[in-house]
Formats: C-alpha cells, structure tokens, sequence
C-alpha cells in the first residue's frame, strides 16, 4: 500500500472533502464524503484525544482511513450502557441512533460509513477487541487475538478497476 | 449434545472426526475454503453444541478469531454452505484490511 496522504483531523468538512476526492468513484462521492465527514466529527466529539484521516493505495483497493487514539468505543458506548459485552457495544454504536449518550438525534457517524457497504464500499472497524467488516450492508463480527488495540480505526475500501 | 437445527448435521459430522477441521492446511477444509490468508479452525464446544472456531492469521501470527458456524443473530447453527461461503468472505475481506500499513491506536505521522 501507498500512503497518498495523511492529515491530522482538524476541520471535519474540508478534511473530508480532501479525501473523497482522491476516491475514482463514479457514483455516491456525496455519501462517502458525508461519511467521512461524520467519522470526522466523531473524533472530534467523542474520542477525546486526537484523531488522523488518511488514504492508501495499490493496484487494486483504495482505502480511507478514519482513526483516534482515545479510550475506543467499548469503553465509551459502557459508560452508559455498563451491561453490554463489547460485542454488543459496538453493534449498538454501529445501529442507527446509537450513541454512548443515548440522545437522540444523533449517532450517524459510524452507520453512514456502514451504509456505504451497499454502495459497492466495504467497510472495516477496528476497536477495543472487536473488529467488523460490512459487506453489502451485513456486518461480519471478529475478535483481535492479541487483545484490545488502542482507539478506533475505521476503514472505507474500493476495489480500484483492474488495469487494461 | 448434537448440533440441532435445520442443515447442522455437518458439525456432526465434524464432531466425529469425518472432517479434517482441526489441522492447519488440512486437505478436506483447505479444498472448500481455498484460503486467501493463513488460517486454522478448531471444532469446539459451546453450551454443548459442537462449533467452529476460526482464526485468521496475518503476518506469520493468529490477528482475528470468530465462531465461524453459528448464526449471530439467532444464535442456532449455520448449514455448512452458508458457514463455508462467510469464512470465505471474512478472509477475503481480512486480505485487504491486512494490506493497510495504518495501524491502530497511533496517528500516523
């Protein structure tokens, strides 16, 4: 992978517009930019420590990366909801309104990068000791085996076309 | 306990040793699996039923692991197509995720 660049997250609109449009993408730019852009703010608000945006590439994938070096979002997300296993705090996170607040009208950061999963994006969230991938809008639940990583790493991926 | 359910039989018949699950490269899964990533699968028991566990290694050293044959959402076990066909796809998905050099927890420079 080559990192075409890499930027501190720092004024979530234009930083997201930045990276969007390194993207080939013929359709839904507007979605993966408001995607990116939510995924932004969330670091912001959330993480508590700084957060990065970057984009890597090789001959067949490009990938946005959203990350931050806070607590992670099972940490954050049981500080309201104590009984949740780590799992389930992070599918909560990822559900539409879910948020370590429990307000509504908010909690659209990590669905709407989800929501690129049908849209011909995958989709890849790292936190804690938890790591899904979406694909065409299901989401795929791991474990990190060598235990829980330090903040939150997400990634939006598209397949690149292949080379004449 | 067998594994009980429609389509589980195959666990079954993994927990009697009629598959090869439980060694890396092993013949019968790697003919089905046709992995992308190193990988090894243990037969295991949960609540008494006979499950899969997969782990997907990267990097010369195990970096994932899931329950590969039970269904998340109902908790019953998945007919043996529908586990192979998400194995399948977790480590195609992982063999890019793995590619990234961005790591998690430090911003990169």
């Amino acid at each position: 992978m080559i990192l075409l660049d890499s930027i501190p997250v720092s004024h979530p609109r234009e930083d997201a517009r930045r990276v969007a449009e390194m993207v080939p993408v013929a359709h839904h730019r507007q979605a993966l930019e408001s995607a990116v852009y939510e995924l932004c703010l969330n670091v912001q608000q959330w993480a508590g420590a700084p957060g990065r945006v970057s984009v890597e590439k090789n001959e067949s994938h490009i990938i946005l990366t959203v990350q931050d070096a806070g607590a992670g979002i099972p940490a954050t997300m049981k500080k309201t909801f104590p009984d949740l296993t780590n799992e389930e705090a992070v599918a909560k996170a990822l559900s539409r309104g879910g948020t370590s607040s429990g307000s509504e009208w908010r909690g659209f950061g990590l669905p709407s990068a989800v929501d690129l999963s049908p849209r011909g994006f995958d989709f890849y969230l790292e936190t804690g000791d938890v790591a899904v991938w979406a694909r065409r809008g299901k989401l795929i639940f791991s474990y990190k085996s060598g235990g829980a990583v330090t903040g939150t790493k997400i990634q939006i991926i598209h397949p690149l076309p292949p080379r004449p | 306990m067998p594994a009980t359910g429609d389509g589980a039989d195959w666990l079954d018949e993994a927990a009697t040793g009629k598959y090869h699950w439980t060694r890396v490269g092993s013949t019968g899964l790697d003919a089905e699996l046709a992995p992308s990533l190193p990988y090894r699968v243990r037969l295991g028991f949960r609540e008494g039923r006979p499950v899969l566990y997969l782990a997907i290694g990267i990097n010369g050293s195990p970096d994932y692991w899931q329950w590969a044959s039970i269904n998340r959402e109902t908790r019953e076990p998945m007919p043996k197509e529908q586990a192979l066909a998400a194995m399948r796809e977790v480590m195609e998905l992982a063999s890019v995720t793995a590619k990234s050099k961005i790591k998690s927890g430090l911003p990169a420079p």
